[in-house]
């Protein structure tokens, strides 16, 4: 019998003038895990869309899908349910304040059409699928006071309980620390043993490489390399694949430091418990720092303490020498300190907006009149100023935030914390979701700010890469405390996931 | 210089002033007599300025991504404590009471209570993190009971003569609480369009996270905006006193609904960030002139009311579509000029 | 035993038992300040006279625990009201059944516009009904001179004081569950049920939760809304029909004016705005301590124009302490 589980023949998809997909083609067997990557914006999504019937594909004559060997005429979610095709999304779509067992068995319930609620039923069932994917919870306990880890095992308990056959992750490793990390991949090996096929979408390369049987790389809507012998592809020929050229190489950062100067930034005895504990750190103007930590290593937590967004337990912070007390964002802004945060669409940007408005939202103070109105001709000039400065893609300052890609909205984001004329510039996560071509040029402009401006930088990342590409000193965070400290020059980057636990 | 003319031409409050325009004129056709009348324009003059003010004190409180269901409430309230403190005046004054003083009086304890019941308000939302609907809703009940308490329902009457003056009589032609309307619309558009206040009002209303991110003081921006439109209702409430001559609890509730409906008119967005003032403005005399032509056709009260909210239904149906067809002309355009490969 | 624990564990949030400890304590305060004692027939009083408000709460919990907010409930209550009492009298009398079931599907209609609007064009549900509430009251005005009709059909008198079974008092007195506050207690038990032990109502539940994840499991959102904008006015046509035979007269302009006071018990009663969170048990608990705290002013003799002033206090208090306690969560 065969092993396939799932065939795409010929799928294009249109969007208006938009072609997403072109003759797009893909096989998955059963007990196979298959991982899709992609640059963003290269179609992923929409093939995922379109595999759980969620999106319709162009009627075209070539185009079918076929599962177990059998073509499906039509195909709407609901068919693709019936066919065990379920999908876990990033945002895991779970009802926040009902308990686990009724996130687990809602799908089950309207795909039976069940009308009437057996409360024990329901409860017994959770428990059971819960064993099976080992979280140790009580399915009346309500999924808002889980961790993301368990509420992402509950969203899988779910995908089981409702028969699945082809289960589609996207990026569930995206905020899941080592050990969850780990555990996810158990549970995803046992379902593989069951004969669920899975795809899973990832842009950590080096867990993809880890886990899959089979890679498929997509590029602008079209497949254009499936790997089926992972064990000789390497991370960089990935790279390659998904975006079509060479990997930039970089020559390390490895500026000469003045320690005798006083530092521009210190941090003594940090702690906020839960969180970070007895964090010392010092910070020298013209240095990249760079802090690499597996999710939950409190780095986020740890810059939200400096920029004034949370309180700390204890510790003291010090600016130029100067003890100071740093209790809401403005006290920050006004030691000169700027962050640029992880989430640039919910935290970093106003994005219906336009990017005139973005840029100047933090220089408002300095543009008034003496009357105490804003100067219109100063906002307008202060804004184009940074748009160029920056060499931010745009036809129109007074355009919209959103109609710009993600690296250039990462620009508006720098543009407005540099308006402030910093010293100490915090980068949370600055090229997540850019493309690696975008990447490599923020990257660029980090430095010549650091070079120019003689500020110092601190970067956070999860990426062991862009650690060593870009820093001139690292530090290794793990369970709130700094674990490993060197120069660049003085380490490799087997030392950094020694000390991070992942070897 | 044609695109400039085109620009200009696009910019919402051009749009809305023809709109107003195009209601004025049609009006003018159907009753011309009626309509054009010297005693219908300033009779419509008349009664803006209240309405007005209130629609402003509602339209800050909807940007900040809220609501102020207690403005109607603070207004009557606030015109109860000025009568009050007006009775107060008179018994010592005796037979010579001062205009000036009456009119300073009513206008300042006005202000006053307007601004501190807002600021109740805002401390309930910014503080206590109270959702404003809710927090409204309550103060409201509080400022109407309070307002029952000390009136017991009845009207406080009997005002001096100088008092009707204010909302009754017309300088140049024009009644003076038009100018107060003027001056309070004149303020609001330089609040909103050209203080740092105004522009962190329409940030935090779009976006409280990004809000907090970039530095804003989210809860400062809250307790203003409240505090403000307190003082607008209070404003509201002095021009009822003068208009009505007397003032009591329920006075003005038809502005609850109205006041929502010419907001959303206007271009505010019913989950904040997003509002011009001069829209509103041009929306608010728009109304009027429906609401005069109204009477004229012979509309009852409740009549009005239907149409109110068909009006305000209707507006918001086509605010949904309205972008959904935008975007597919847009994209048509596009798709004719860039040929079929379009970047998404 | 056991049922009792279970029930208090279930209590997510605690409201509930909070609120009931708050009753217990205000009939224990009023008791001593006031000298009168709560008797059962107290009891059975309170339940006849906010029969029809625990009606309309029902409908505004259903409304609330979907995320969304409905203002036109009371403009529903009213027209009904009016149109089957009138269509009574011009038509023969008729009976309670009859009146049910025609301010029952007018309800149904009226509330019908509203899911439309917010279904289907997704438009705010607070500004919609805010506009319909004016639609519908100005409607019923416009074409009626005078809103009001003292005199009733005969089954109305009888409906409103008849009782399931009596008992006597000390004093010779009878009182009873009245027939009102029976039709008042199905209901609620009935949507109690509804809400925990059917498809529709953990939907209910599960939308105000989360709309995308109630989307993704292939509940239709549009249909589940249209249930419950058509049960509000179902639920607002009976709780007129409950009014009219308390009171013996159709005052439409009283009925209009409960809107804020019902949200309010809801909202006491633990329903958080946002959605997914209330019960039935919650809400009637929020009515009770509205009319018990009305009671008390009436037995202190407190005058009623200080009803609003302290019906306003405390819904803000409350909602300022619910506050408080979930930021220390």
């Amino acid at each position: 019998m065969s092993q396939e589980f799932l065939k795409i023949h010929h799928i294009y998809k249109t969007f208006d003038a938009v072609k997403a997909l072109v003759d797009v083609n893909l096989q998955i067997e059963k007990s196979e895990i298959h991982c899709i990557i992609g640059e963003n914006g290269c179609g992923k999504s929409t093939l995922m869309k379109i595999i759980s019937g969620v999106l319709p594909y162009d009627p075209l004559e070539q185009s079918y899908i076929e599962i177990e060997g059998k073509r499906m005429e039509s195909y709407t979610p609901a068919i693709a349910m019936h066919a065990g095709i379920q999908v876990i999304y990033q945002d895991l779509a779970l009802f926040p304040n009902l308990t686990i067992a009724e996130n687990i068995l809602t799908p089950d319930r309207i795909a039976n059409r069940k009308h009437f609620i057996n409360h024990r039923n329901m409860h017994a069932q959770a428990a059971s699928a819960l064993m099976e994917v080992q979280l140790h919870a009580d399915p009346s306990q309500y999924v808002n006071t889980l961790s993301i880890a368990q509420q992402q095992l509950v969203a899988i308990s779910r995908a089981i309980t409702n028969n699945v056959r082809l289960l589609i992750m996207d990026e569930p490793t995206a905020s899941l620390g080592k050990s969850d990390v780990d555990h996810l991949v158990q549970i995803i090996l046992k379902l593989k043993e069951r004969g669920v096929a899975i795809i899973f979408i990832g842009h950590k390369l080096d867990e993809v490489m880890k886990i899959a049987d089979a890679i498929t790389v997509i590029r602008d809507g079209q497949i254009v390399e499936r790997l089926d012998n992972v064990s000789y592809v390497t991370e960089r020929d990935l790279a390659k694949y998904m975006t079509g050229k060479d990997e930039v190489s970089y020559d390390p950062f490895l500026p000469v430091i003045d320690t005798t100067q006083k530092p521009v930034l210190e941090l003594q005895q940090f702690t906020k418990k839960g969180h970070f504990s007895n964090i010392d750190m010092k910070l020298y103007r013209g240095e990249i720092l760079g802090i690499i930590g597996l999710v939950g290593a409190g780095r986020t937590e740890l810059m939200a303490s400096i920029f004034g967004l949370d309180n700390k337990d204890s510790g003291t912070l010090l600016v130029d020498g100067k003890m100071v007390e740093i209790k809401k964002v403005q006290d920050a802004i006004h030691h000169g300190i700027a962050l640029v945060p992880e989430n640039r669409l919910t935290e970093g940007l106003f994005t219906k907006k336009s990017i005139k408005k973005n840029i100047n939202v933090t220089m408002l103070s300095a543009l008034l009149s003496k009357l105490g109105l804003l100067k219109m001709d100063e906002l307008e000039r202060h804004s184009q100023l940074w748009v160029d400065a920056l060499k931010i893609k745009t036809p129109n300052h007074l355009n919209p935030a959103t109609s710009l890609s993600g690296g250039n909205q990462q620009r508006i984001v720098l543009a407005k914390w540099l308006a402030t004329h910093p010293s100490i510039l915090i980068l949370d996560g600055p090229t997540i979701g850019i493309d690696i071509g975008a990447k490599a040029e923020i990257h660029q402009l980090i430095r010549q700010l650091v070079q120019e401006k003689h500020i110092a930088v601190i970067m956070i990342t999860d990426e062991i890469a862009e650690v060593m590409q870009n820093s001139s000193r690292i530090l290794v965070m793990k369970e709130g405390q700094f674990v490993l400290e060197a120069d660049r020059k003085d380490i490799s980057e087997d030392q950094i996931k020694h000390a991070l636990g992942i070897v | 210089m044609n695109t400039r003319i085109k620009r200009y031409v696009m910019k919402d409050s051009v749009l809305y002033f023809f709109l107003l325009l195009a209601v004025f004129i049609v009006l003018s056709i159907i009753e011309p007599r009626a309509f054009l009348s010297k005693f219908n324009l300033q009779s419509m003059a008349f009664q803006v300025p209240e309405f007005g003010i209130l629609a402003l004190a509602m339209m800050i409180t909807i940007i900040t991504g809220g609501i102020d269901l207690s403005i109607i409430a603070n207004a009557n309230l606030s015109g109860i404590f000025a009568s009050l403190v007006m009775y107060q005046y008179l018994k010592v004054a005796g037979n010579e009471p001062n205009s000036a003083v009456i009119i300073l009086i009513i206008t300042s304890v006005c202000m006053l209570s307007g601004l501190v019941m807002g600021f109740f308000n805002g401390i309930l939302i910014s503080r206590l993190k109270i959702p404003a609907i809710l927090a409204t809703l309550g103060t409201m009940k509080v400022f109407d009971g309070i307002s029952t308490v000390i009136t017991g329902g009845q009207p406080l009457r009997n005002y001096p003569p100088v008092v009707a003056k204010l909302a009754n009589e017309a300088f140049l032609g024009i009644p003076i609480s038009f100018f107060i309307l003027l001056a309070v619309a004149g303020g609001m558009w330089l609040l909103m369009g050209r203080t740092k206040l105004g522009y962190t009002i329409y940030m935090f209303g779009e976006n409280p996270l990004a809000s907090k991110f970039s530095g804003l003081d989210n809860k400062a921006i809250l307790l203003k905006t409240h505090i403000i439109s307190g003082l607008l209702a209070g404003l509201g409430g002095l021009i009822m006193m003068s208009r009505f001559n007397s003032i009591k609890v329920g006075y003005g509730n038809s502005y609850q609904l109205l006041t929502v409906l010419v907001a959303i008119m206007g271009g505010v967005h019913p989950n904040g960030g997003k509002g011009k003032i001069l829209c509103v403005f041009f929306s608010v005399l728009t109304l009027q002139c429906i609401g005069s032509g109204f009477n004229i056709l012979g509309f009852t009260n409740y009549v009005r009311n239907i149409i109110y909210g068909t009006v305000l239904i209707l507006v918001m149906v086509i605010n949904f579509l309205y972008p959904l067809i935008k975007n597919k002309l847009a994209f048509q355009q596009r798709r004719k000029i860039m040929g079929s490969q379009v970047p998404a | 035993m056991n049922i009792i624990t279970k029930t208090i564990k279930r209590t997510h949030s605690g409201q509930e038992v909070f609120l009931f400890l708050l009753i217990i304590v205000l009939i224990l305060v009023i008791a001593t300040i006031s000298n009168t004692t709560y008797r059962l027939e107290n009891f059975f009083d309170l339940l006849k006279s906010s029969s029809s408000y625990l009606v309309l709460a029902i409908a505004v919990l259903l409304v609330m625990l979907s995320g969304g907010i409905d203002v036109s409930f009371s403009s529903i209550a009213a027209v009904t009201a009016y149109v089957t009492i009138h269509y009574q009298n011009t038509h023969g009398g008729g009976n309670v059944w009859q009146a049910f079931l025609i301010a029952g599907l007018l309800g149904v209609g009226l509330g019908a516009i509203n899911a439309v609007l917010i279904s289907f064009f997704n438009l705010p549900a607070l500004i919609v009904t805010l506009a319909t509430s004016n639609i519908f009251f100005g409607l019923l005005l416009e074409n009626v001179p005078t809103a009001h009709i003292s005199k009733v059909p005969e089954w109305v008198g009888k409906f409103g004081s008849g009782r399931i079974f009596e008992l006597t008092n000390a004093a010779g007195n009878t009182y009873g569950l009245s027939y009102l506050a029976f039709t008042s207690l199905v209901l609620l038990a009935i949507f109690a049920i509804v809400l925990r032990y059917t498809g529709l109502g953990r939907n209910i539940y599960a939308i105000g939760s989360s709309r995308e994840a109630a989307r993704r499991a292939g509940i239709s959102i549009w249909r589940t809304q249209f249930f419950i904008y058509c049960f509000v006015g179902f639920l607002s046509g009976i709780a007129s029909i409950l009014n009219t035979s308390l009171i013996s007269y159709v005052n439409p302009f009283n009925i209009q004016a409960v809107t804020m006071d019902v949200i309010a018990a809801v909202v006491l009663g633990g329903a958080a705005l946002s959605g997914g969170k209330g019960s039935i048990i919650g809400s009637f608990l929020g009515v009770a301590i509205l009319f018990l705290i009305k009671n008390s002013l009436v037995q202190l003799g407190v005058p009623s124009t200080w009803d609003s002033i302290i019906v306003g206090s405390v819904l803000i208090i409350s909602i300022a302490i619910t506050m408080i306690r979930s930021e220390s969560n």
